[in-house]
């Protein structure tokens, strides 16, 4: 008996809690679409729709696969289709669609629109989110669309003659749906790992309308609300209860955590896809960072156990990343000091690994080192290519 | 091979301080193997630095197989002291531990908490497993020194850019920051002792054990505190969940986790010490706070936060006592400070600046819009106040943990707003990373507050429940 009490007591208590958050989502998604949605222009636009026919392919070569366009890439790695439209305004427009298959993570997407008749530079977006399936972005976030929009073209990057296809390149007017649908691509919107991971986390790309966690706790707020307006309305059948709005705050944490769960698990596919065929020594030579760690094995295979070695730099990033590579050989990289330390406390022998960008400049013919504001250095030349030049001090 | 030895060298230190720990914990106590295992493990992971540190300091290279033996012999040790005491208790039976069995439905809800905290495991080992060691810090100042240690197999002294080019480097390395506690490299080192080659994927792992291990002790000492299964484990899973705390073990190779973990271990160990007064908590507060000392410099901060917080427990009716002791204690800290490291008090001295209103909407950001810790800003502003309505409950049951966290609270905010660092929060860069150290603690007290709202609104309902049934 005591068992059923309480699975029927269970029962309410999800049952309550459930139309709670559904009222709250409700009133969530009426507050998002009201009153922070575009405005609609008087007279509706019709959507404007990338297809072979309504639009112009500018690099690359087009063809119908499956009723969808495929674009292969030209041999610089390019390709670049605009749509077919007469000027319009660009607040008209709130929403663009772009849904892309078979697209790998490493190519690059940049949205690239004009004023009507412009010769100045286009304005460009390279859309972050990688998660190229299908998404929507809020024109409204987009640094410069304003006034009229002439040209409105999509730029892919990528291999020499790999494949894309373009399932659908819209623009679109405001409407509540595609508010919804934004801000849906913007919750699953995927980016690799930064340099920044470490230190924040926002949950937002640069286009993104919304932050997911103020959002998180209107849902909270309302649903609380929900609910307590729900125990006014049962006339006393039902009581407030605290464990019903923890199950509230569980519910709405279990969605941001969805969003952030989902987010790992696409950098996980990404972190799989480039380095998990490499044995676990081998990885370095994939990734960002193949290049530096190339460069640095090179210069290892110069040095003597006992050399010393100064890492010169004007990037910090590849400069730090080249000196860690170079341990356990004796490196210094210093942050705010000389990226070459004064001349008192060089001595010959000494190698200078300069990773590019680097404001030193190795002169072969005159076999010095010059560097601005400093006496040039005697050197010689160890070896150089296309990501640094190792000398040694004379 | 390279699997079985870091197993090995992954199951020493869990089974040292978890073995040692467990001589300590008393059988009847609630969710006693969390406890045990989560604290234990913490123990260890940060024990076996020490033992490779301390070896080394007796003139034995860096190796593997002497810390490993002497590791052992302690296991070995606790185990059979252990044998010895658990063949005394079967002579003299004890009753089974009493607790009501938890209803199906919470069951329920309890393995569904518990898968997700399984699946978030998972997803983070494996971005530890392929993706080689990736964050700033880890390869300026961090992994650098356990590079050298490991292939050198001795601890090669590092020092500050400016004494390396004095030296002329000669017999010594440097790096961005030179004078950090070798505790986090050492135990990069252990690891790679353990497979014989350096393995950024493999040397990670205590990483994701120290994440598992600080949900077991939160777990285990919010049971311990008397708290609910299932209300223990859901804010075991809000903090597991939390995305920076999940960045920090993905991309392995930080010293915040485990300076959080171990302030987070220290504080809920404090708080049980405090209430239930069983030696072995003092002692897990007394190790943990200690730890803090060797994980990274900040840890100085935040053991300063137990001072004030152990001269108000003290059993004493002399104010004058009290504040006399806490004087005292502070002096101490102070004087070991300076010793160990004059740099940090003398830029805390020398960078006071004024208010940073822009430190402050960085903190407002990063704590209420960002998505670093979901909706533990919004939690901590609903029931930190809700906690007034208790009465006794800031000034007796929680007041030592009120007084700790509220000098760190303190501590984090002058830092961020009336020092130089306070860039620190107006671009992101640390306040994030201080809020890791505090915010695992911050949530013990709320988990604590919850419980007892919610156990009041219980006891509140069961008196209301016979009145809706007869309408």
């Amino acid at each position: 008996m005591h068992a059923i009490g309480q699975r029927t007591q269970l029962a309410r208590m999800i049952k309550i809690t459930g139309w709670s958050l559904l009222i709250g989502a409700a009133a969530l998604i009426a507050a998002l679409t009201l009153f922070y949605a575009p405005t609609a222009s008087d007279s509706p636009a019709p959507p404007i729709t990338w297809g072979t026919s309504s639009g112009k392919v500018i690099a690359g070569t087009a063809s119908i696969v499956d009723e969808m366009t495929q674009l292969a890439l030209n041999p610089q790695g390019t390709g670049v289709v605009t749509l077919a439209m007469e000027p319009v305004a660009a607040r008209n427009y709130p929403f663009v669609h772009i849904a892309l298959e078979q697209a790998s993570s490493e190519l690059n997407v940049i949205l690239s629109w004009n004023a009507p008749h412009s010769k100045g530079a286009s304005r460009l977006y390279r859309l972050e989110n990688k998660a190229l399936a299908s998404q929507w972005i809020a024109t409204t976030e987009l640094r410069g669309w304003s006034g009229d929009i002439g040209t409105l073209s999509l730029v892919i990057m990528g291999q020499p003659g790999e494949t894309v296809l373009i399932r659908d390149f819209s623009l679109h007017p405001a409407s509540p749906w595609r508010q919804l649908q934004a801000i849906y691509s913007d919750f699953t919107a995927y980016t690799s790992w930064n340099r920044a991971a470490m230190n924040t986390h926002t949950g937002v790309i640069n286009v993104s309308s919304f932050y997911p966690v103020p959002l998180g706790a209107a849902l909270f707020l309302l649903s609380t609300l929900a609910y307590g307006a729900l125990v006014v309305l049962s006339r006393g059948k039902l009581r407030f209860r605290l464990v019903n709005v923890a199950l509230i705050f569980l519910a709405n944490w279990l969605i941001l955590d969805a969003v952030w769960q989902n987010r790992l698990w696409q950098q996980l596919a990404d972190t799989y896809h480039t380095y998990a065929h490499v044995e676990s020594r081998q990885r370095r030579s994939v990734g960002p960072d193949a290049p530096l760690f190339r460069f640095a094995s090179q210069v290892k295979s110069h040095l003597a156990e006992d050399s010393r070695v100064i890492v010169a730099s004007n990037d910090r990033y590849n400069g730090m990343r080249v000196a860690y590579y170079l341990y356990p050989f004796n490196v210094y990289w210093s942050v705010h000091d000389p990226q070459v330390p004064f001349d008192e406390f060089l001595h010959a022998g000494d190698y200078i690994a300069l990773v590019k960008p680097s404001a030193f400049r190795f002169k072969g013919g005159r076999g010095i080192l010059v560097a601005p504001e400093r006496a040039d250095l005697p050197v010689e030349l160890v070896f150089s290519n296309g990501n640094g030049t190792l000398v040694r001090l004379k | 091979m390279p699997f079985l030895m870091t197993t090995l060298a992954l199951a020493l230190p869990v089974l040292l301080g978890s073995l040692l720990l467990n001589l300590l914990v008393p059988a009847r106590t609630a969710a006693r193997a969390a406890l045990v295992l989560g604290n234990g493990t913490l123990i260890g992971l940060l024990l076996i630095p020490q033992i490779l540190r301390g070896l080394h300091a007796l003139g034995a290279p860096l190796a593997f197989l002497p810390t490993a033996l002497l590791a052992g012999a302690l296991i070995t040790a606790a185990a059979v002291a252990h044998l010895a005491r658990a063949h005394r208790t079967e002579l003299t039976p004890s009753p089974a531990p009493a607790g009501s069995p938890m209803p199906t439905s919470h069951r329920v809800l309890f393995l569904f908490i518990a898968a997700m905290i399984i699946a978030r495991v998972a997803t983070l080992g494996l971005e530890i497993l392929w993706r080689p060691l990736f964050p700033w810090d880890a390869t300026m100042h961090w992994a650098t020194k356990a590079k050298v240690w490991f292939e050198l197999g001795w601890m090669a002294p590092f020092v500050e850019n400016h004494v390396w080019l004095n030296m002329g480097g000669e017999g010594v390395y440097t790096d961005r920051h030179a004078g950090y506690p070798a505790t986090i490299p050492l135990l990069q080192v252990w690891m790679n002792l353990a497979t014989g080659y350096w393995d950024e994927n493999l040397m990670n792992l205590p990483w994701l054990l120290c994440f598992v291990a600080l949900g077991g002790a939160f777990y285990g000492q919010l049971r311990a505190a008397g708290v609910g299964a299932l209300t223990s484990l859901a804010f075991t899973y809000l903090l597991l969940s939390m995305p920076l705390l999940n960045i920090h073990v993905a991309l392995a190779g930080y010293a915040d986790l485990f300076l959080g973990a171990a302030y987070c271990a220290g504080l809920m160990a404090f708080h049980n010490w405090l209430t239930t007064r069983r030696r072995w908590q003092g002692a897990l507060t007394l190790y943990f706070a200690l730890a803090c000392l060797v994980i990274k410099n900040e840890g100085a901060v935040w053991v300063m936060t137990f001072l004030p917080a152990l001269a108000l427990s003290v059993r004493t009716r002399h104010k004058v006592a009290k504040l006399l002791l806490l004087f005292v204690l502070t002096l101490v800290l102070f004087a070991i400070l300076a010793h160990k490291n004059p740099v940090l008090l003398s830029y805390a001295l020398t960078h006071i600046t004024e208010l940073h209103l822009s430190g402050f909407a960085g903190i407002i950001q990063a704590i209420w819009l960002h998505d670093n810790w979901h909706l533990i800003g919004y939690l901590f502003a609903a029931v930190i106040p809700l906690g007034l309505l208790l009465p006794g409950a800031y000034t007796q049951r929680y007041a030592g943990l009120v007084v700790a966290l509220s000098c760190a609270l303190g501590l984090f905010l002058f830092i961020f707003l009336f020092t130089a660092f306070g860039e620190g929060a107006s671009n992101f860069t640390g306040v994030g990373r201080l809020c890791l150290h505090l915010f695992p603690g911050l949530l013990f007290l709320c988990a604590l507050i919850s419980n007892e709202l919610l156990l009041r609104d219980r006891a509140a309902d069961s008196k209301f429940e016979p009145l809706a049934q007869k309408m």
